[in-house]
């Protein structure tokens, strides 16, 4: 392959993404719409303000002042005025309130008494990221709210109040979480998206662009361009949206996240795995618009490809847990060896000796579509298709 | 009548001669479904790897990290030197967790210094975090309730009183719809909707671009009488039957074959579905009066339909998303589709609970059919314009 060859192919292709209305959409103004959509989502960053219906048939001074407890997280939003149970479930079942909080009758005898008090919680486990919040601030609240009861039964047993307050934890769960401190659901969330929104815009315009080639007829100027040379065809179509994919990884990267307050510690690293992605999300562009004839049928095998790759790269479901057959399928998918690892790039700050593995095997992804496309391409002329046979070229 | 049903057989006799078509009818969805069903088919994450250091090592300790490791939900996989260590495997993913046990941690329990066991979660996936950090509170919870209960009765207090002291207010906790809070359940038949839906708008979308691509505009017209609005319901009616087989399939097939109950022979997801897959191909055919390619078609659904599930409110409550946005996602049919679907497969609940959500679809189909009316009709009637 000649340098020459290459150049004209790729300053065609830069031409071509600016001047054809559907790349330039595609490239810039779709991801950009991604960008505002789901950055504005996750804008809350956690479940927070949930309605929980509040039933309280003790109606003590030390039921209201659990209620004020409950009142007082901002994970919960208590309505009042239920007068049984069944009432409040009744509004679950009409989304009014997603919980209900039941104080029975004796509940302050019983603590008083040093009995067990129970508390009843109703959750709809409907939602996950909701009853998981309504579950854990109950329980906290549950827990921190007998102390004052606790020291004053013991203090009328001779305690002093500081053995009596270290009685009430002896042990204490010093939870530390690293990569997400304030474990944010957007935190979790939008550098996997930021990844698959990568992936969907440059599969739809690689295979657009090798489409509109097909269309309208660009086949041949396509291969004058580059002198007869596949590779020619390849870096010089395939370069332009990679540095197309680079830009849009950057604004994600410096304007998306921070919007969300996710700010990038390790941004050469990140960058380098994430241009590693890029080519091997390309170059898997390059093969699929080879292996099929009409344009239709590759944009068509790229709407079952998305989805089911960002759920098989454990991102939400590590990989240890899907069955041996979906593990095995997900190895030959670029995304499993690129999502989770950008987004511990993002969220963390690791050294470059962490990132050589998945540049490596996301490089070798790159050169195996390169050699496949080569292949398929020898077999079915679908790029080069005005020129069945090579011997046609000399 | 007779010119819409000839516009459906005549949708059916392009099927037939399409590859494409039948790809995207048949081997797509079933592809989809049996890949996403398996993902989630363990239902909960069992068995995290963890890690411990344990600098203590004491009878104590080594209690702690036993407690561990027979949770159901974690497993004591490595035992680490230091915290170093510790990060260098929580960045190579290796464990969710790590335990760390001070020194001294023995004796200090003994002289009744209140301890911290600290507890390092990889916080990255929301999932493994919460599960791993809410399984390691409840056993530090227990062991914390175990050392008080021998030191109030080592200090006098009854079996009964230590026993009450120790949890004061219990938590009766009921996990409503989902009680063992199963992933495969909750998740999987949203992700499978989410295709369908998908697979709808695209129906929509090809049903009038393949028309335009084919140049058969013109027959088409002519089949239904030079109507827009009976190609238009020859259509959708064509679409919504064949989508009835999709549901059929997903409904009696592929739930049980994922092990998911789904009492679907009821009244209720019946006329839903009907109305989901309405305004569904009905935003497909105002897609495709817009977008004039079949490739446009394909590229306008990928791009429009990709993020419907995560604007749903199926996983992230609409009531938590910037106004606006709440607006917004009320116009994509998935989203009253899922809350409604969710109160028939979760709740187990009938049509008195779902009509807003009918209601919602069938205003939804009304506005994309009529708007696709007019455009499609304007696009015809500009095309015979232009060839006179």
């Amino acid at each position: 392959m000649k340098i020459k060859n290459f150049t004209n192919v790729f300053k065609r292709e830069i031409k071509r993404i600016f001047t054809h209305r559907d790349l330039l959409l595609i490239c810039f103004a779709a991801p950009m719409v991604y960008g505002l959509l789901f950055s504005f989502l996750y804008i809350n960053k956690r479940a927070g303000n949930i309605n929980i219906g509040v039933v309280d048939f003790d109606n003590s001074a030390i039921s209201r002042e659990l209620i004020r407890a409950v009142n007082a997280s901002p994970e919960l939003n208590p309505s009042g005025g239920y007068a049984s149970p069944n009432e409040a479930y009744a509004d679950i079942l009409k989304d009014k309130i997603d919980a209900l909080y039941f104080i029975p009758q004796g509940f302050s005898e019983d603590i008083k008494k040093g009995k067990p008090a129970v508390a009843v919680g109703a959750v709809n486990a409907g939602n996950f990221l909701v009853s998981s919040a309504v579950l854990k601030k109950v329980s906290a609240i549950s827990m921190e709210f007998s102390k004052q009861e606790f020291i004053k039964i013991l203090m009328r047993r001779g305690f002093d109040y500081k053995s009596a307050d270290n009685l009430f934890h002896p042990l204490r769960a010093d939870n530390r979480y690293i990569f997400n401190p304030e474990m944010n659901y957007s935190a979790f969330f939008l550098p996997a998206l930021l990844i698959a929104v990568l992936q969907q815009i440059l599969l739809i315009a690689v295979c657009s662009s090798v489409s509109k080639e097909k269309i309208d007829g660009g086949q041949k100027e396509l291969y004058e361009a580059a002198g007869g040379s596949w590779t020619a065809v390849f870096l010089g179509k395939s370069l332009p949206y990679v540095f197309v994919g680079i830009a849009l990884n950057l604004a994600g990267i410096f304007i998306m996240l921070p919007h969300n307050g996710i700010y990038a510690s390790s941004v050469l690293n990140l960058t380098l795995v994430s241009t590693a992605f890029i080519m091997a999300i390309t170059a898997f562009a390059i093969l699929i618009s080879a292996l099929f004839n009409s344009p239709q049928a590759s944009l068509a095998a790229l709407m079952f490809y998305a989805m089911p790759t960002l759920l098989l790269s454990g991102f939400a479901w590590p990989n240890y847990a899907l069955p041996i057959y979906l593990q095995i399928i997900s190895l030959f998918f670029p995304s499993t060896y690129a999502v989770n690892h950008i987004r511990i790039l993002i969220l963390g700050d690791a050294a470059l000796k962490y990132s050589i593995l998945p540049i490596a095997v996301l490089l070798s992804f790159a050169l195996l579509c390169y050699f496949a496309a080569r292949l398929v391409e020898r077999k079915t002329r679908r790029i080069f298709a005005i020129l069945p046979k090579k011997s046609n070229l000399k | 009548m007779k010119s819409i049903l000839n516009i459906a057989v005549r949708e059916f006799r392009i099927i037939l001669k399409s590859k494409l078509l039948l790809f995207l009818l048949l081997a797509f969805p079933a592809a989809d479904f049996l890949l996403l069903g398996g993902i989630f088919m363990s239902g909960s994450l069992e068995e995290l790897p963890i890690a411990v250091i344990d600098e203590d090592n004491s009878a104590l300790s080594r209690m702690i990290i036993r407690s561990f490791d027979s949770s159901a939900d974690m497993q004591v996989k490595y035992r680490l030197s230091n915290i170093n260590e510790l990060k260098d495997y929580l960045i190579r993913q290796k464990v969710v967790l790590g335990l760390y046990i001070p020194r001294d941690f023995q004796n200090n329990i003994k002289r009744q210094k209140p301890q911290s066991l600290i507890v390092f979660t990889s916080a990255s996936n929301y999932i493994t975090a919460s599960i791993a950090d809410a399984g390691a509170n409840t056993i530090i919870a227990t062991l914390e309730a175990g050392i008080k209960y021998q030191i109030l009765s080592k200090k006098g207090f009854s079996h009964e009183e230590a026993l009450a002291l120790v949890q004061q207010i219990q938590n009766d906790n009921m996990k409503l719809f989902n009680p063992a809070l199963n992933y495969h359940f909750y998740l999987t038949p949203g992700l499978w909707l989410s295709i369908l839906h998908q697979l709808l708008i695209l129906f929509g979308a090809l049903a009038i671009a393949k028309e335009f691509d084919m140049k058969t505009v013109s027959p088409m017209y002519e089949t239904a009488n030079k109507s827009v609005l009976k190609v238009l319901l020859g259509k959708t009616i064509f679409y919504t039957a064949v989508s009835f087989g999709h549901f059929e399939i997903l409904y009696r097939l592929i739930f049980p074959l994922f092990g998911i109950k789904f009492h679907h022979w009821s009244i209720a997801p019946i006329l839903f579905g009907l109305c989901f897959c309405i305004a569904s191909i009905s935003l497909g055919l105002l897609l495709s009066s817009v977008l004039k390619t079949q490739a446009n078609a394909f590229k306008g659904v990928l791009l429009i339909s990709a993020p419907a599930f995560l604007l749903s409110g199926y996983t992230y409550p609409i009531s938590i998303m910037p106004k606006f946005l709440a607006v917004f996602v009320q116009i994509i049919p998935l989203t009253p589709f899922l809350a409604g679907f969710k109160k028939i497969y979760h709740q187990d609940l009938g049509i008195n609970y779902i009509y807003p959500y009918i209601v919602h679809l069938l205003i939804l189909a009304i506005a994309f059919f009529a708007a696709s009316y007019i455009l499609l009709r304007f696009r015809i009637e500009k095309g015979a314009e232009n060839e006179n």
